[in-house]
Parts: structure tokens; sequence; C-alpha cells
């Protein structure tokens, strides 16, 4: 009678998922010389993939991604320090409006300037007052980074 | 379900209170992984470098939606190999076909070392060391998802569940690729045996 042998997932599955592996297989296995030197040659080739070198990288890896970590947080927190620029500068201007509209009459009164002037002069003020508080403000910022507090 | 161990949690939480010095470890401890990942699924040297500084931003900044539900290296490993197949994807490179030169070859040997009874391949005459250059040489060979798939069970000796995790493929389908690449590369090198008369 002619034996009918395991086929290679089941040798496969014997050596590498033991646990799902048919009894009845894994018994025909452990008794059949042919079968054993299958089970052999997939086991020497297991041993010779740890026998393989592990790849390495020429440079210190930890060091490269903290420095880019680094960069990234200090683009966070430049773009973070201009982030109530915008809104500053909207609620300053509205206020110098409102101002403006309530004593224009009265600066004209009293100077004697022209409706344009008035509104030229109070946009150079403006401009020279955000950047200055802009300026400020970072100043401030890097200073406060600068204190260790621990 | 496997839960992230307290190293893990505690390595965590310290990145996020923004202890980048914490995030060294995080790194030393699963380079190896995702070394051997990237190394497997990308060919290009360069690209490879890349990529692995660029699976550690995306680790950096995901973090916090890092829920504990596997090891931390599990998932780490599965951002990298999602970034190794979303490279490859846009690269146009295929991750599944299997090189089907030598079929002929292939069948011939294996018809021979079967009614040898199936010994060459473990025996002696094929040198420790020359064997594992050919196997280098023909894991090289493998579709990237095969080379990946056999080098986590093999050289990582990861379970099943574990590569599951980072492949993302069913554990039948994955159980079904480990078969294959062995197999593909049990008969390779055996062609190579044969044809190089080593």
């Amino acid at each position: 009678m002619k034996t009918i042998h395991p086929d290679d997932q089941s040798i496969q599955q014997f050596i590498f998922d033991k646990d799902h592996c048919d009894k009845n297989i894994a018994r025909h296995i452990n008794a059949c010389q042919i079968c054993q030197k299958m089970v052999a040659g997939y086991q020497e080739l297991s041993t010779d993939f740890k026998a393989q070198e592990v790849p390495v990288l020429d440079f210190n890896l930890e060091d490269r991604v903290l420095r880019q970590i680094t960069t990234q947080l200090e683009r966070e927190k430049r773009s973070n320090r201009y982030f109530f620029a915008g809104p500053i500068v909207f609620i300053i201007i509205g206020i110098v409006a409102i101002l403006s509209y309530i004593f224009i009459g009265e600066m004209k009164y009293s100077f004697g300037i022209e409706d344009l002037s008035i509104g030229f002069i109070i946009c150079v003020g403006l401009l020279i007052v955000t950047l200055f508080s802009m300026d400020m403000m970072a100043t401030y910022k890097s200073k406060m980074n600068k204190i260790d507090f621990s | 379900m496997e839960k992230g161990n307290s190293t893990d949690i505690h390595l965590v939480e310290m990145v996020l209170k923004g202890n980048t010095t914490s995030f060294k470890y995080i790194i030393a401890n699963t380079q190896g992984l995702v070394i051997q990942i990237v190394y497997k699924m990308i060919n290009n040297q360069q690209d490879r470098e890349d990529l692995i500084q660029e699976v550690y931003l995306k680790v950096y900044n995901k973090l916090s939606s890092f829920r504990f539900n596997s090891k931390l290296s599990t998932w780490i490993g599965r951002i990298a190999y999602n970034t190794c197949i979303n490279y490859l994807e846009k690269k146009k490179i295929p991750i599944l076909d299997l090189n089907v030169d030598h079929e002929s070859d292939r069948q011939e040997v294996i018809n021979g070392s079967s009614s040898n009874g199936l010994a060459n391949f473990t025996e002696d005459e094929i040198f420790r060391k020359e064997r594992t250059l050919i196997l280098q040489l023909e894991v090289e060979k493998l579709p990237p998802i095969y080379r990946t798939v056999v080098t986590l069970f093999h050289m990582e000796e990861l379970n099943y569940k574990e590569i599951s995790k980072i492949t993302n493929l069913p554990l039948g389908t994955l159980k079904s690729y480990l078969f294959r690449a062995r197999k593909q590369l049990k008969e390779n090198i055996l062609i190579n045996y044969k044809i190089e008369d080593l």
C-alpha cells in the first residue's frame, strides 16, 4: 500500500504552528523518516534566518529624530507666537476707529487738519504700536523661556 | 488582548508631558523592528533612512492617540509598515508579485529532491555561511510583503498575532503568505544549490 505523506503546508504547520496541526498528521510526521527530513529542512531554514545579519544604521537615529522634533517644536512655537497677533490688531483697529469716529470733530477743530491726514496719522501710529507690541511680546516670551523655574 | 506594559505607559506619559528624552528610549527600544520592516519593504538606501526618520516623527506626532491596546512596539511597527506601503504605492512598486522565474528548473529540482528523500537541503554539503548568504539573496528576491512577514516571524521572532496587527493582515492570509514565502525560499535555495554547485 502506498503511504500518503502530508503536504508541504501541513509540514510547515507541524513546525511553525503546532497548536493548529492535526494530531494524525503530527503522529505521522513523528513516525516517518521522509517527513522528518522535510521538517529538518525547514528547521534549518529557520536557523539560517536567525543567523542572518541584522541591518544597522550608520548614523545615530535617536539624535537625528530628536533634532527634527526640536526643530518642529520651535516652528510650532513661532507660529503660536503670532497666533494672537491678527485678532489683537483687529481689536486695536476697531477701538481706534470707534474713538476716531467719536473724536474726529474735536481733532479737526483743535488741530485744523483734513480727514485724510487724520486717517494717515492714525494708520502710521497703529502700525508702529502693533510692531512695537509684537516685538515686546517676543522679547518677553524668549526671556521667560530662558528662566529655569525648576 | 495584548496590553501595553508599564514601561510603555510610563514612557508615553513622559513624552506627552514634553520630555523628549524619553522619546529617545522609545526609539532605542523599537528601532530594531522598524529598521527590519523598512529594510525589507524598501530597496533604496536613501529612502530607507528617510522613511525610518519619517516613521518616528509620525510616532511622536500621533503618540497622544495611542490607546495601549497593543504593545507600543507593535503600534510603531504598524506605523512603519503603513508608511512603507504608502511609499510603495506612491512609487507604483508591486508589493505582492511573486517572481516565477525558473519555474521549470524549480519543478525539476523539487522532483529530484523528492526522489532523494528531500534530504539534500539539510545536508552539510552547503556550508552554513554560504547557505545564510544564499538565503539573504533569495529573501531579497521575494515580494516586499513576503520578505517582511518572513523576517518578522523568523528573525524578530514575533508571533502570528503581533505580525497580523503590524501588517493588518487576517491570520489566515498571513499564514498563507508565510507558507508561500518559506516554500519559495526553500525551492530557490535548492535551485541555487543545483545551479551554482556549491
